[in-house]
């Protein structure tokens, strides 16, 4: 897939490349997103915009970096951005609801974490700590929920994250620290 | 805060914290590359649309702008009929009667 004639295709245009590439990547974009946003919905709207700007931006694909990195950075962009983009219909309906509208507000409550696999209780607890990564930093949050793929090593964040292994791994224990002062705070009022 | 309440608490935050851990992997959407082929085309569209709107709309303001300064020079600053008759007939009268601009009359 980093083959540089493969690459050159790509940027040629070549639609079956594409295909291919769409192919290989779409879980990883697709279960990348869902550990941001927690509604598969939203996750796919963010997989379908993500390939789409890697069709439009592959020109400047500089091949420093492999190519899974790269579209893992626009997917962990786009996601983010959903993820304002959501808070900002939120504060929104709020503003409606105080005119009266409560359609509104309940139609945009926090999105819930749709898989039908999970259990309710950790699906509750997933929405927790969902809300409680809200709290966070953006890059606290990013290598936290990265943390959290299957297929993702510490190097491999790294390098979407553009920064040092230990940078990292420190990011990782302030995010930690974080949500369990977070986590605690909420437990100790709900429990 | 009881210790007992402290402990509990503890756990629950420590499960909470490993809820992102169990969750299973998403099945690919197999319609996901016709939706992609679609949007880029609808992309395309509203590319062309938005140039030409651009583009054709700046130079028909331009041009309109052009035309409206022309008009208004040509209205405006041209000389009118009347004043073209009046400078004629002046001239004429003072061909005939031989009568100078300087001449003191009285």
């Amino acid at each position: 897939m980093d083959d540089p004639e493969f690459i050159k295709r790509l940027k040629s245009g070549d639609n079956e490349s594409f295909r291919i590439v769409v192919g290989k990547y779409q879980a990883l974009v697709l279960n990348c997103s869902f550990k941001f946003l927690h509604n598969r919905e939203l996750a796919e709207d963010v997989t379908q915009d993500v390939f789409v700007e890697v069709f439009e931006s592959i020109h400047s694909f500089r091949a420093d970096s492999k190519l899974s990195t790269w579209i893992y950075r626009i997917a962990v962009t786009k996601s983010l951005n959903c993820l304002k983009s959501q808070k900002r219909k939120k504060r929104f309906a709020v503003v409606i609801s105080l005119f009266g509208d409560d359609e509104v507000e309940h139609q945009l409550s926090a999105p819930e974490d749709t898989h039908p696999d999970k259990g309710i209780e950790n699906r509750e607890r997933a929405r927790i700590l969902a809300w409680a990564l809200e709290r966070l930093p953006d890059n606290q949050r990013v290598a936290f929920t990265l943390s959290k793929s299957k297929d993702m090593s510490y190097d491999e964040i790294s390098s979407v994250m553009d920064m040092s292994i230990s940078s990292i791994e420190s990011l990782i224990h302030r995010a930690k620290l974080n949500l369990r002062k977070t986590l605690f705070g909420y437990y100790k009022q709900h429990i | 805060m009881s210790r007992e309440q402290e402990q509990r608490i503890t756990e629950e935050v420590e499960k909470t914290l490993l809820a992102f851990d169990t969750d299973p992997i998403l099945s690919e959407n197999p319609f996901l590359w016709t939706r992609i082929r679609a949007e880029r085309e609808e992309r395309l569209h509203n590319r062309t649309k938005k140039i030409f709107m651009q583009y054709g709309l700046r130079t028909a303001a331009v041009l309109l702008i052009f035309l409206i300064n022309l008009i208004t020079i040509v209205y405006f600053y041209a000389p009118s009929e009347k004043e073209q008759t009046n400078a004629t007939l002046a001239s004429a009268l003072k061909a005939e009667y031989q009568v100078e601009q300087s001449q003191n009359n009285f």
